[in-house]
């Protein structure tokens, strides 16, 4: 009976979430950030091409080298002014999709009526997951559009080297597809768990707007903190990274399995243990 | 209602918030990775080159192949954005609206949160002046207004022939940056007007990591960036940094009048 009440919830907050004008805003705003890192793409893979017809009339040789969809795409390199864009607000996207819910449902009052009927832990079990599957769809969909455009145009060669202590480095070569593929569910888990992060804020925000920012201004201090770290211990060693800004490409620093699980697992479940912790401080039901 | 006792409500309601306490937290980031930084003993720098590095910003880019976000300068713009957020939005509903209606007039009202803005940022700007100026105290830098040598080319990696005087470093180092974050805060809240709030941070935003990528004086954010100044290596002339920022201010402001003039209220209570 519980589980049933649970399955229901979820579906109707899962329902809730795909009709909200922010999600859609959100894929909106990324696919447009994306579509940019795109055009660049296209032109700098126009110019290759002209490169290489002019090497091979010399009689230099042709092929791309150094240009990758693998290596290219916004997923792993971000060298675009898109890709460069959407790597600094993607918490921002994922947070907005559907983050602002429960408190607004809290200071509307929708929450007291849900609550009789789920239960306060039901309802916020259930609420933490449509935030979090909204937030990851915001910032997967269009990493995955961005990668799956940009085949059609660009050369699906070898990718580039990556260092052992990347995660799923192995699958890079033996399989790029399914290496990008896992990047992209990365980004999905990584956007899943920024937007978790709204329930830190509790109820103490007033205005939805900082509510979908509280993510955004923790991984920047977070970011903060790493920079500091990094530059004070050794700046040219190559460091795990702690900043999910950084760990979510594969450029610059080492992120093995555990640590990006670990910070997941941090992510996801102290925002929900923070912010029960708080639904059950301020209960009124 | 006289017009400055709404603009004492808004200093009051506005300006005396915790969330100010964070501010020393948004320059603790430069003047931390300034000390860091430093490569050689006997090197310790002077307040204004801690202050010239908070705003630093990046050197212009060929492309965006070597972008790295320079965490310290985003923090302080970013921040400023967030802390200027809502207080706007939260006087247009519910007791705030009973102001507007008392204020006689939508116009003073408006111009009252544009000097709000002006003042805050200047509170902003000064605190951070403020931390500077401790670290400077505590790591035994020299309390002087203008910048050294061999801090400015070892540490901030800009290039001067000659130390900038009192008055250059107080133009490149505080007033332009202080200006373009009012600008970027105006903009950001003649944008609520128009469109979701969370799309006008986003829009700012993106504004200040485009003038990261693009070095060129009609993108607002540039002013804020030492690095980018001719007095320091780069290429852009202050003078036509802060006209252009003048001009951001004064047509944010007079696009946000007109906007609230004609905007129905109502919605925000829906």
């Amino acid at each position: 009976m519980g589980k049933h009440i649970f399955w229901n919830t979820l579906r109707v907050e899962l329902r809730k979430a795909s009709r909200s004008k922010l999600l859609w805003t959100a894929l909106l705003l990324g696919c447009a950030f994306l579509a940019l890192d795109l055009y660049e793409s296209y032109i700098n893979i126009q110019q290759a091409i002209d490169n290489t017809q002019r090497s091979e009339e010399l009689g230099l040789g042709k092929g791309y080298l150094g240009y990758s969809l693998f290596s290219s795409w916004c997923g792993i390199a971000g060298g675009t002014y898109g890709s460069a864009l959407f790597l600094t607000v993607w918490p921002v996207l994922a947070a907005m999709a559907y983050g602002w819910s429960y408190n607004d449902e809290r200071i509307a009052g929708v929450y007291d009526q849900i609550a009789v009927r789920v239960g306060p832990r039901r309802y916020f079990l259930a609420k933490h997951t449509a935030v979090f599957v909204s937030g990851g769809i915001a910032v997967m969909v269009p990493m995955l559009l961005d990668l799956l455009v940009m085949a059609l145009f660009y050369p699906a060669t070898d990718p580039v080297y990556l260092r052992d202590c990347n995660f799923l480095c192995a699958l890079n070569y033996a399989s790029p597809w399914a290496f990008s593929l896992a990047r992209c569910l990365i980004y999905f888990l990584f956007g899943g768990a920024a937007a978790c992060v709204c329930h830190v804020a509790g109820t103490y925000l007033r205005h939805g707007v900082m509510v979908i920012l509280t993510p955004y201004a923790i991984l920047m201090a977070i970011e903060s903190l790493t920079t500091m770290l990094r530059e004070s211990i050794d700046p040219v060693e190559i460091l795990y990274t702690l900043s999910p800004f950084q760990m979510v490409r594969t450029a610059g620093f080492a992120d093995p399995g555990w640590l990006l699980l670990g910070t997941l697992v941090i992510m996801t479940v102290g925002s929900y243990a923070l912010g029960y912790w708080q639904v059950k401080r301020n209960e009124l039901v | 209602m006289s017009w400055f006792r709404i603009l004492a409500h808004d200093l009051r309601a506005g300006t005396l918030r915790k969330r100010y306490l964070f501010v020393p937290l948004l320059f603790l980031v430069g003047c931390v990775l300034f000390q860091i930084r430093i490569p050689m003993q006997g090197l310790t720098g002077s307040w204004m080159d801690r202050i010239l590095f908070c705003f630093n910003g990046m050197h212009p880019l060929e492309s965006a192949n070597g972008f790295e976000l320079p965490i310290g300068w985003f923090f302080i713009m970013a921040g400023g954005l967030y802390f200027q957020l809502d207080h706007l939005l939260e006087d247009l509903t519910e007791a705030g609206q009973q102001v507007i209606v008392r204020s006689g007039g939508r116009w003073g009202w408006f111009l009252s949160k544009c000097v709000w803005n002006v003042l805050t940022c200047g509170v902003i700007v000064c605190i951070g002046l403020i931390t500077t100026l401790v670290f400077s105290v505590i790591f035994g830098g020299t309390v002087s207004l203008t910048n050294t040598m061999d801090a400015t080319m070892l540490v901030l990696g800009a290039y001067s022939r000659t130390p900038l005087t009192v008055l250059q470093a107080v133009w490149v180092g505080v007033l332009l940056p202080y200006l373009t974050i009012v600008a970027v805060c105006q903009l950001q809240m003649t944008l609520c007007l128009f469109f979701r709030p969370i799309i006008s941070f986003l829009s700012c935003v993106s504004l200040l990591v485009v003038s990261l990528l693009i070095s060129h004086p009609g993108i607002l954010g540039n002013g804020a960036q030492t690095l980018r100044s001719v007095l320091l290596g780069g290429t852009l002339e202050p003078g036509t940094l802060t006209a252009v920022v003048f001009g951001a201010l004064v047509l944010s402001v007079l696009a946000g009048a007109i906007r609230f003039g004609r905007m129905d209220l109502l919605r925000y209570e829906e």
